[in-house]
């Protein structure tokens, strides 16, 4: 899975949660998201195209996200993402699920606080 | 998976795009992002060919990923218009076979309806009228060939025929084969009762049927049908069926 030592692609069924997560401070277009998740991990995740934007289309699809065209920052037309309040709503859900799961799994580790 | 009407109340909420405007604005997306993994690529010091080159291998299977996203918004409208297609075609095969259906029941109809002019046709020829049958056009050579009945006794359509009368008689316009005939009867009620061995006379054209009539009844005798045709002439071939209705007085 990893590409090399120091990156690595997302754990399966994460990628809406950083997706959703990425684009609560405001609307993004996908290669922005991309960086920005990459960014934000220090550079340790790398989000594959062939992922990201099916993942967009699902969830706005789904109405957790809706999209726009407009201007980018070099002015070209790029296709902006933007969270609804049913986007909110399933970033909260899945954060939570998230929250569960890293105490959990850090419980069986004995590298957190959760009890095994 | 989602349910029909899932489906429905998605589409119905309507994206007014075409499937057309929606591929595209895949395609331009996607090269939106290469453009600008292009640009970063040429920012960290590669030409512009290579940056290009390697902003395309970094974004994978153009193809693949275009065919994914396309699915993804574009499945189930998809499915629906081939849905669509599907029940156009059966309706229209549908009608096609009701149409062929009616047109062949037509057909059965006009067939049936011109075997019942000919029948009439030769039930109105009266032996007196041995002339032209009421029909369009000329009977066929076959059947102009055919013997045809030209007297019967008592006569056809008569009203007041003695009860008494012993026999019935049918006369043909040519010589028959002896010891063959078709006496039909429609119904036993109306058929008389025989009395006797029925016989040609020695012209051979005049069959004789021996009968006992009663008084204030009406008879009807088949010389010939379609299914039964042994009136025939010397050369085999079968009168035209006739029919004989008389009533007796009381």
């Amino acid at each position: 899975m990893a590409r090399s030592n120091d990156r690595t692609e997302l754990v399966q069924g994460t990628l809406d949660m950083l997706v959703l997560r990425t684009l609560r401070s405001g609307p993004l277009h996908g290669y922005a998201i991309a960086n920005k998740i990459q960014a934000e991990s220090d550079g340790f995740l790398q989000v594959e195209e062939g992922s990201l934007y099916p993942a967009l289309h699902r969830m706005e699809r789904r109405g957790w996200i809706a999209a726009e065209w407009g201007l980018s920052e070099s002015r070209r037309k790029a296709k902006f993402y933007e969270l609804t309040a049913a986007g909110r709503e399933q970033l909260k859900a899945k954060a939570k699920t998230w929250g569960r799961l890293v105490a959990a799994i850090s419980g069986v580790m004995g590298t957190g606080t959760a009890k095994a | 998976m989602s349910t029909l009407p899932t489906i429905v109340a998605r589409l119905s909420a309507a994206d007014p795009r075409s499937i057309r405007d929606i591929e595209q604005e895949i395609r331009d997306e996607f090269e939106f992002h290469l453009e600008m993994r292009t640009e970063d690529n040429i920012r960290s010091g590669l030409p512009a060919a290579q940056a290009r080159e390697l902003a395309t291998a970094q974004f994978g299977d153009f193809e693949t990923i275009q065919n994914t996203c396309r699915k993804t918004l574009l499945g189930e409208r998809i499915m629906l218009q081939r849905l669509q297609t599907a029940l156009i075609a059966i309706l229209v095969l549908a009608i096609v076979a009701l149409a062929y259906q009616m047109y062949s029941s037509q057909r059965a109809n006009e067939t049936a309806l011109a075997d019942v002019a000919e029948q009439l046709a030769r039930l109105n020829r009266s032996p007196q009228a041995n002339s032209a049958p009421i029909r369009a056009g000329e009977p066929p050579a076959w059947d102009a060939d055919r013997p045809r009945v030209v007297e019967t006794f008592p006569a056809n359509n008569a009203t007041d025929v003695d009860p008494a009368t012993s026999e019935i008689r049918v006369t043909f316009d040519s010589a028959m084969t002896d010891g063959s005939w078709s006496w039909v009867r429609s119904s036993s009620e109306a058929f008389p009762e025989s009395a006797g061995d029925v016989h040609y006379l020695a012209d051979m054209k005049t069959c004789v049927m021996p009968v006992k009539l009663e008084p204030g009844r009406k008879y009807v005798v088949w010389f010939n049908t379609a299914n039964y045709q042994n009136f025939k002439d010397r050369e085999g071939r079968p009168a035209v069926p006739h029919l004989l209705s008389f009533t007796t007085r009381r």
